[in-house]
Protein backbone atom coordinates (compact mmCIF):
# COMPACT_ATOMS: atom_id res chain seq x y z
CA UNK A 1 0.00 0.00 0.00
CA UNK A 2 2.76 2.42 1.19
CA UNK A 3 4.98 1.20 -2.00
CA UNK A 4 1.80 2.06 -4.12
CA UNK A 5 1.30 5.58 -2.76
CA UNK A 6 5.03 6.12 -2.85
CA UNK A 7 5.48 5.46 -6.50
CA UNK A 8 2.48 7.46 -7.44
CA UNK A 9 3.38 10.53 -5.98
CA UNK A 10 6.94 9.66 -7.59
CA UNK A 11 4.90 9.25 -10.68
CA UNK A 12 2.62 12.88 -9.89
CA UNK A 13 6.16 15.01 -9.47
CA UNK A 14 8.10 13.06 -12.32
CA UNK A 15 5.07 14.40 -14.96
CA UNK A 16 5.07 17.88 -13.17
CA UNK A 17 8.67 18.22 -13.65
CA UNK A 18 8.47 16.95 -17.03
CA UNK A 19 5.29 19.23 -17.79
CA UNK A 20 6.89 22.64 -16.52
CA UNK A 21 10.31 22.08 -17.79
CA UNK A 22 8.78 21.38 -21.16
CA UNK A 23 6.94 24.73 -20.91
CA UNK A 24 10.11 26.87 -19.48
CA UNK A 25 11.87 26.08 -22.73
CA UNK A 26 8.93 26.65 -24.54
CA UNK A 27 8.65 30.12 -23.14
CA UNK A 28 12.90 30.55 -23.10
CA UNK A 29 12.94 29.86 -26.76
CA UNK A 30 9.72 32.19 -27.98
CA UNK A 31 11.89 34.58 -25.92
CA UNK A 32 14.64 34.24 -27.80
CA UNK A 33 13.13 34.18 -31.24
CA UNK A 34 11.08 37.38 -30.51
CA UNK A 35 14.36 39.40 -28.97
CA UNK A 36 16.74 38.05 -31.76
CA UNK A 37 14.10 39.18 -34.37
CA UNK A 38 14.10 42.41 -32.61
CA UNK A 39 17.61 42.67 -32.30
CA UNK A 40 17.52 42.34 -35.65
CA UNK A 41 15.64 45.32 -36.57
CA UNK A 42 17.35 47.58 -34.42
CA UNK A 43 21.01 46.65 -36.26
CA UNK A 44 19.47 46.81 -39.44
CA UNK A 45 18.24 50.26 -38.27
CA UNK A 46 21.56 51.25 -36.72
CA UNK A 47 23.29 50.35 -40.11
CA UNK A 48 21.23 52.96 -41.32
CA UNK A 49 21.54 55.31 -39.15
CA UNK A 50 25.67 55.16 -39.30
CA UNK A 51 24.70 55.94 -43.23
CA UNK A 52 22.32 58.56 -43.17
CA UNK A 53 23.09 61.95 -43.84
CA UNK A 54 23.87 63.76 -40.73
CA UNK A 55 26.32 60.77 -39.30
CA UNK A 56 28.20 61.43 -42.53
CA UNK A 57 28.73 65.55 -41.36
CA UNK A 58 31.95 65.11 -40.33
CA UNK A 59 32.70 63.20 -43.74
CA UNK A 60 31.71 66.16 -45.46
CA UNK A 61 33.73 68.36 -43.59
CA UNK A 62 36.62 66.11 -44.18
CA UNK A 63 35.71 66.38 -48.27
CA UNK A 64 35.55 70.38 -47.80
CA UNK A 65 38.70 70.59 -46.27
CA UNK A 66 40.42 68.26 -49.26
CA UNK A 67 38.67 70.44 -51.41
CA UNK A 68 40.41 73.45 -49.82
CA UNK A 69 43.52 71.85 -49.47
CA UNK A 70 43.72 70.69 -53.48
CA UNK A 71 42.40 74.40 -54.31
CA UNK A 72 45.50 76.28 -52.36
CA UNK A 73 47.61 73.55 -53.75
CA UNK B 1 44.83 53.53 -26.33
CA UNK B 2 45.31 52.24 -30.07
CA UNK B 3 43.42 54.68 -32.54
CA UNK B 4 41.41 52.40 -35.24
CA UNK B 5 42.77 52.31 -38.72
CA UNK B 6 41.19 52.56 -42.34
CA UNK B 7 43.83 51.36 -45.23
CA UNK B 8 43.15 51.64 -49.21
CA UNK B 9 45.76 49.24 -50.20
CA UNK B 10 45.35 50.12 -53.96
CA UNK B 11 47.35 49.34 -56.95
CA UNK B 12 48.84 52.63 -57.68
CA UNK B 13 48.12 54.67 -53.98
CA UNK B 14 47.91 53.66 -50.25
CA UNK B 15 45.98 55.50 -47.95
CA UNK B 16 45.75 55.36 -44.29
CA UNK B 17 42.76 57.14 -42.18
CA UNK B 18 43.35 56.94 -38.66
CA UNK B 19 40.32 57.25 -36.44
CA UNK B 20 39.26 60.96 -35.47
CA UNK B 21 42.30 62.55 -37.07
CA UNK B 22 41.49 61.61 -40.86
CA UNK B 23 44.04 60.54 -43.86
CA UNK B 24 47.25 60.72 -42.21
CA UNK B 25 49.59 58.62 -45.20
CA UNK B 26 48.69 59.49 -48.83
CA UNK B 27 51.47 57.76 -51.05
CA UNK B 28 52.32 55.71 -54.02
CA UNK B 29 52.31 51.65 -53.13
CA UNK B 30 55.72 51.06 -53.92
CA UNK B 31 58.36 49.53 -51.80
CA UNK B 32 61.95 49.45 -52.66
CA UNK B 33 63.71 46.28 -50.72
CA UNK B 34 67.60 45.41 -50.56
CA UNK B 35 67.16 41.71 -52.28
CA UNK B 36 70.58 40.63 -50.47
CA UNK B 37 69.79 41.65 -46.76
CA UNK B 38 65.88 41.59 -47.48
CA UNK B 39 65.70 45.35 -45.51
CA UNK B 40 63.11 47.92 -46.50
CA UNK B 41 65.34 50.65 -48.16
CA UNK B 42 62.37 53.23 -48.92
CA UNK B 43 58.64 53.23 -49.20
CA UNK B 44 56.60 55.58 -50.94
CA UNK B 45 57.09 58.56 -52.65
CA UNK B 46 60.78 57.78 -52.18
CA UNK B 47 60.60 54.28 -53.69
CA UNK B 48 58.55 55.75 -56.76
CA UNK B 49 61.25 57.55 -57.56
CA UNK B 50 63.52 54.73 -57.77
CA UNK B 51 61.54 52.55 -60.41
CA UNK B 52 63.43 51.88 -63.16
CA UNK B 53 66.55 53.49 -61.91
CA UNK B 54 67.87 51.03 -59.52
CA UNK B 55 71.48 48.77 -59.47
CA UNK B 56 71.04 44.90 -59.63
CA UNK B 57 71.18 44.47 -55.37
CA UNK B 58 67.64 47.21 -55.29
CA UNK B 59 64.09 46.06 -56.70
CA UNK B 60 61.46 49.15 -56.21
CA UNK B 61 58.32 47.14 -57.03
CA UNK B 62 54.19 47.54 -56.90
CA UNK B 63 53.44 44.68 -54.37
CA UNK B 64 49.89 44.47 -55.79
CA UNK B 65 49.07 43.91 -59.69
CA UNK B 66 45.57 44.20 -60.93
CA UNK B 67 44.52 44.77 -57.04
CA UNK B 68 46.01 41.14 -56.50
CA UNK B 69 48.91 40.81 -53.93
CA UNK B 70 51.85 39.18 -56.24
CA UNK B 71 54.16 39.35 -53.44
CA UNK B 72 52.87 38.34 -50.22
CA UNK B 73 56.44 38.86 -48.51
CA UNK B 74 56.51 42.37 -49.86
CA UNK B 75 52.81 43.69 -48.83
CA UNK B 76 53.79 42.15 -45.54
CA UNK B 77 56.44 44.92 -45.22
CA UNK B 78 55.06 47.19 -46.80
CA UNK B 79 51.72 47.06 -43.84
CA UNK B 80 54.05 46.80 -40.69
CA UNK B 81 55.61 49.96 -41.92
CA UNK B 82 52.26 51.93 -42.96
CA UNK B 83 51.22 50.21 -39.32
CA UNK B 84 54.20 51.32 -37.61
CA UNK B 85 54.26 54.76 -39.12
CA UNK B 86 50.75 55.15 -38.10
CA UNK B 87 51.98 54.63 -33.99
CA UNK B 88 50.78 50.71 -33.83
CA UNK B 89 53.80 48.90 -31.34
CA UNK B 90 53.34 45.90 -29.25
CA UNK B 91 51.27 48.16 -26.36
CA UNK B 92 49.00 49.79 -28.74
CA UNK B 93 47.18 46.91 -31.18
CA UNK B 94 44.47 48.77 -33.14
CA UNK B 95 41.59 47.60 -35.15
CA UNK B 96 42.24 47.48 -39.35
CA UNK B 97 39.82 47.70 -41.62
CA UNK B 98 41.24 47.26 -45.46
CA UNK B 99 39.72 48.21 -48.64
CA UNK B 100 40.09 46.02 -51.35
CA UNK B 101 39.09 44.68 -54.78
CA UNK B 102 35.69 43.16 -54.36
CA UNK B 103 37.10 40.15 -57.04
CA UNK B 104 39.69 39.12 -54.10
CA UNK B 105 39.88 35.84 -53.92
CA UNK B 106 40.01 33.79 -50.63
CA UNK B 107 43.73 33.13 -50.94
CA UNK B 108 44.24 37.02 -51.54
CA UNK B 109 41.43 37.42 -48.72
CA UNK B 110 43.21 35.39 -46.25
CA UNK B 111 46.52 37.02 -47.24
CA UNK B 112 45.98 40.39 -46.71
CA UNK B 113 44.22 39.58 -42.86
CA UNK B 114 47.19 37.50 -42.02
CA UNK B 115 49.75 39.96 -43.03
CA UNK B 116 47.66 42.12 -41.63
CA UNK B 117 47.06 40.53 -37.90
CA UNK B 118 51.09 39.51 -37.91
CA UNK B 119 51.96 43.34 -38.36
CA UNK B 120 50.33 44.09 -35.37
CA UNK B 121 46.46 44.54 -35.67
CA UNK B 122 44.22 43.24 -32.75
CA UNK B 123 41.87 42.14 -35.74
CA UNK B 124 41.66 43.19 -39.52
CA UNK B 125 38.37 43.32 -41.82
CA UNK B 126 38.16 43.84 -45.38
CA UNK B 127 35.92 45.89 -46.87
CA UNK B 128 34.94 46.32 -50.98
CA UNK B 129 36.38 49.28 -52.26
CA UNK B 130 33.22 50.39 -54.11
CA UNK B 131 31.12 50.03 -50.84
CA UNK B 132 33.88 52.27 -49.26
CA UNK B 133 33.83 54.56 -52.79
CA UNK B 134 29.97 55.05 -52.26
CA UNK B 135 30.22 56.27 -48.61
CA UNK B 136 32.86 58.48 -49.61
CA UNK B 137 31.41 60.02 -52.63
CA UNK B 138 28.66 60.80 -50.17
CA UNK B 139 26.11 58.96 -51.79
CA UNK B 140 22.83 58.78 -49.73
CA UNK B 141 23.51 54.79 -49.79
CA UNK B 142 20.93 54.31 -46.89
CA UNK B 143 18.19 55.05 -48.75
CA UNK B 144 15.99 52.63 -50.72
CA UNK B 145 17.47 54.49 -54.40
CA UNK B 146 19.78 52.79 -56.51
CA UNK B 147 23.22 54.48 -56.08
CA UNK B 148 25.98 53.39 -58.71
CA UNK B 149 29.76 53.71 -58.44
CA UNK B 150 32.03 53.32 -60.64
CA UNK B 151 35.74 53.07 -59.39
CA UNK B 152 38.10 53.02 -61.93
CA UNK B 153 41.54 51.91 -59.95
CA UNK B 154 45.21 50.90 -60.83
CA UNK B 155 44.36 47.58 -61.54
CA UNK B 156 40.28 46.83 -61.51
CA UNK B 157 37.89 48.25 -62.43
CA UNK B 158 34.50 47.98 -59.95
CA UNK B 159 30.96 48.79 -60.70
CA UNK B 160 28.57 48.47 -57.76
CA UNK B 161 24.95 49.13 -56.86
CA UNK B 162 24.22 50.18 -53.84
CA UNK B 163 20.75 50.42 -51.93
CA UNK B 164 19.56 50.02 -48.14
CA UNK B 165 23.07 50.41 -47.21
CA UNK B 166 23.69 46.82 -48.99
CA UNK B 167 25.31 46.04 -52.71
CA UNK B 168 22.46 45.40 -55.01
CA UNK B 169 24.65 44.11 -58.24
CA UNK B 170 28.68 44.09 -58.54
CA UNK B 171 31.07 43.69 -61.67
CA UNK B 172 34.35 43.81 -61.68
CA UNK B 173 37.50 43.73 -63.94
CA UNK B 174 40.82 43.47 -63.47
CA UNK B 175 41.64 45.90 -66.05
CA UNK B 176 42.61 49.38 -64.58
CA UNK B 177 44.61 52.51 -65.64
CA UNK B 178 48.12 50.74 -65.45
CA UNK B 179 46.81 48.84 -68.18
CA UNK B 180 46.53 51.43 -69.83
CA UNK B 181 50.09 52.58 -69.26
CA UNK B 182 51.34 49.69 -70.49
CA UNK B 183 49.06 49.75 -73.77
CA UNK B 184 50.65 53.29 -74.43
CA UNK B 185 54.41 51.14 -73.61
CA UNK B 186 53.58 48.80 -76.20
CA UNK B 187 52.06 51.01 -78.92
CA UNK B 188 55.43 53.41 -78.53
CA UNK B 189 57.56 50.16 -78.67
CA UNK B 190 55.61 48.78 -82.10
CA UNK B 191 54.75 51.60 -83.87
CA UNK B 192 58.20 54.10 -82.84
CA UNK B 193 60.11 51.07 -82.00
CA UNK B 194 61.41 53.21 -78.80
CA UNK B 195 61.02 51.41 -75.19
CA UNK B 196 59.67 53.62 -73.01
CA UNK B 197 59.53 52.63 -68.78
CA UNK B 198 55.86 53.12 -67.13
CA UNK B 199 56.56 56.00 -65.24
CA UNK B 200 56.80 58.04 -68.99
CA UNK B 201 53.86 55.98 -70.09
CA UNK B 202 51.75 57.22 -67.26
CA UNK B 203 53.47 61.04 -68.06
CA UNK B 204 52.27 60.17 -71.91
CA UNK B 205 48.35 58.96 -70.42
CA UNK B 206 47.94 62.16 -68.46
CA UNK B 207 49.50 64.87 -70.75
CA UNK B 208 47.60 63.70 -74.12
CA UNK B 209 45.60 60.19 -73.11
CA UNK B 210 41.58 60.51 -73.56
CA UNK B 211 38.87 57.74 -73.94
CA UNK B 212 37.44 59.76 -76.92
CA UNK B 213 37.72 62.77 -78.79
CA UNK B 214 38.11 66.08 -76.81
CA UNK B 215 38.10 69.26 -77.86
CA UNK B 216 42.40 70.65 -77.24
CA UNK B 217 43.58 67.40 -78.31
CA UNK B 218 47.14 68.17 -78.75
CA UNK B 219 50.85 66.00 -79.23
CA UNK B 220 53.74 65.02 -76.79
CA UNK B 221 57.54 64.71 -77.58
CA UNK B 222 58.33 61.34 -75.83
CA UNK B 223 62.44 60.52 -75.30
CA UNK B 224 63.11 56.72 -74.87
CA UNK B 225 65.73 53.67 -76.15
CA UNK B 226 65.95 53.16 -79.76
CA UNK B 227 65.04 49.18 -79.85
CA UNK B 228 67.75 49.17 -82.83
CA UNK B 229 70.51 51.13 -82.10
CA UNK B 230 70.05 51.15 -77.99
CA UNK B 231 70.50 54.90 -78.71
CA UNK B 232 68.41 57.30 -76.77
CA UNK B 233 65.77 59.02 -79.68
CA UNK B 234 62.82 61.48 -79.42
CA UNK B 235 59.59 60.79 -81.19
CA UNK B 236 56.11 62.90 -81.24
CA UNK B 237 53.07 61.20 -79.96
CA UNK B 238 49.46 62.44 -80.83
CA UNK B 239 46.06 62.25 -78.72
CA UNK B 240 44.45 60.47 -81.69
CA UNK B 241 47.02 57.50 -81.90
CA UNK B 242 47.22 57.15 -78.11
CA UNK B 243 43.25 56.97 -77.85
CA UNK B 244 43.45 54.50 -80.50
CA UNK B 245 46.51 52.37 -78.76
CA UNK B 246 44.30 52.64 -75.55
CA UNK B 247 40.81 51.83 -76.57
CA UNK B 248 40.99 48.08 -76.09
CA UNK B 249 41.15 48.61 -72.34
CA UNK B 250 39.10 51.14 -71.81
CA UNK B 251 36.31 49.40 -74.27
CA UNK B 252 36.65 46.91 -71.20
CA UNK B 253 35.96 48.98 -68.31
CA UNK B 254 32.89 50.60 -70.07
CA UNK B 255 31.97 46.94 -71.14
CA UNK B 256 31.69 46.21 -67.43
CA UNK B 257 29.88 48.89 -66.29
CA UNK B 258 27.38 48.08 -68.88
CA UNK B 259 27.16 44.47 -67.65
CA UNK B 260 26.31 45.69 -64.30
CA UNK B 261 23.39 48.13 -65.54
CA UNK B 262 22.33 44.75 -67.39
CA UNK B 263 22.11 42.69 -63.77
CA UNK B 264 20.81 45.93 -61.73
CA UNK B 265 17.12 45.21 -60.87
CA UNK B 266 14.99 47.27 -63.40
CA UNK B 267 13.14 49.25 -60.10
CA UNK B 268 16.53 50.84 -59.44
CA UNK B 269 17.57 51.67 -63.24
CA UNK B 270 15.13 54.82 -62.95
CA UNK B 271 16.94 56.09 -60.27
CA UNK B 272 20.26 55.90 -62.51
CA UNK B 273 18.56 57.45 -64.99
CA UNK B 274 17.76 60.43 -62.70
CA UNK B 275 20.76 60.19 -60.09
CA UNK B 276 22.79 59.55 -62.77
CA UNK B 277 26.19 57.07 -62.33
CA UNK B 278 29.22 58.20 -60.01
CA UNK B 279 32.76 57.78 -61.24
CA UNK B 280 35.53 57.81 -58.53
CA UNK B 281 39.18 56.39 -58.78
CA UNK B 282 42.80 57.21 -60.20
CA UNK B 283 41.69 56.06 -63.58
CA UNK B 284 38.24 58.38 -63.64
CA UNK B 285 40.62 60.97 -64.15
CA UNK B 286 41.49 60.29 -67.85
CA UNK B 287 40.32 62.24 -70.12
CA UNK B 288 36.88 62.37 -71.51
CA UNK B 289 36.29 58.67 -69.57
CA UNK B 290 32.83 60.32 -68.12
CA UNK B 291 31.60 61.07 -71.10
CA UNK B 292 32.54 58.21 -72.84
CA UNK B 293 30.30 55.91 -70.46
CA UNK B 294 27.49 58.11 -70.66
CA UNK B 295 27.65 58.08 -74.49
CA UNK B 296 27.74 54.04 -74.35
CA UNK B 297 25.05 53.67 -71.24
CA UNK B 298 23.19 56.92 -72.01
CA UNK B 299 22.95 57.45 -68.07
CA UNK B 300 24.49 60.48 -67.07
CA UNK B 301 27.66 60.03 -65.49
CA UNK B 302 28.84 62.30 -62.54
CA UNK B 303 32.51 63.03 -61.43
CA UNK B 304 33.22 62.38 -57.54
CA UNK B 305 34.50 65.71 -55.89
CA UNK B 306 37.63 63.46 -53.71
CA UNK B 307 38.08 60.57 -56.69
CA UNK B 308 41.28 59.82 -54.96
CA UNK B 309 40.52 59.93 -51.57
CA UNK B 310 36.79 58.48 -51.19
CA UNK B 311 37.88 55.22 -50.58
CA UNK B 312 39.85 55.59 -47.78
CA UNK B 313 37.08 58.17 -46.69
CA UNK B 314 34.30 55.93 -46.59
CA UNK B 315 36.41 53.17 -44.81
CA UNK B 316 37.24 56.13 -42.43
CA UNK B 317 33.59 56.41 -41.72
CA UNK B 318 32.99 52.48 -41.32
CA UNK B 319 35.71 52.82 -38.81
CA UNK B 320 34.65 55.49 -36.69
CA UNK B 321 31.25 53.45 -36.41
CA UNK B 322 32.97 50.13 -36.33
CA UNK B 323 29.92 48.24 -34.31
CA UNK B 324 27.13 49.68 -36.22
CA UNK B 325 28.64 48.79 -40.32
CA UNK B 326 30.17 45.49 -39.36
CA UNK B 327 27.55 43.96 -41.89
CA UNK B 328 29.06 45.78 -44.26
CA UNK B 329 32.26 43.98 -43.89
CA UNK B 330 33.58 40.85 -46.42
CA UNK B 331 33.79 38.56 -43.47
CA UNK B 332 30.53 39.14 -42.10
CA UNK B 333 28.63 39.11 -44.83
CA UNK B 334 29.82 35.44 -45.98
Amino acid sequence: MIIFAVSTIAVFFAAVSIVSGVSLALLVLTQDRSSSSNEGMAAFHRHLDALSDESREHLRSQLREAKQRQTRG
Amino acid sequence: MARDLAIDLGTANTLVYMQGRGIVINEPSVIAVNRRSGEVLATGEEAWQMIGRTPGYIVAVRPLRGGAITDFEVTEKMIRLLLQRAGVSKFSRPKVLICVPSAITEVERRAVTDATRRAGAADAQLLEQPVAAAIGANLPIDEPVGNMVIDIGGGTTETAVISLGGIVALEAVRVGSFDIDSEIQSFVRRKHGIAIGERTAEEIKKSIGSAMPMPGDSEAEVRGRDLVTGLPKTVILTSKEIREAIDPVVTQMVDSVVRCLGVAPPELSQDFLKRGMYLVGGGSLLRGMAERISNETRVPVNMSNEPLEAVVLGAGHCIENYAALRGLFMDSRR
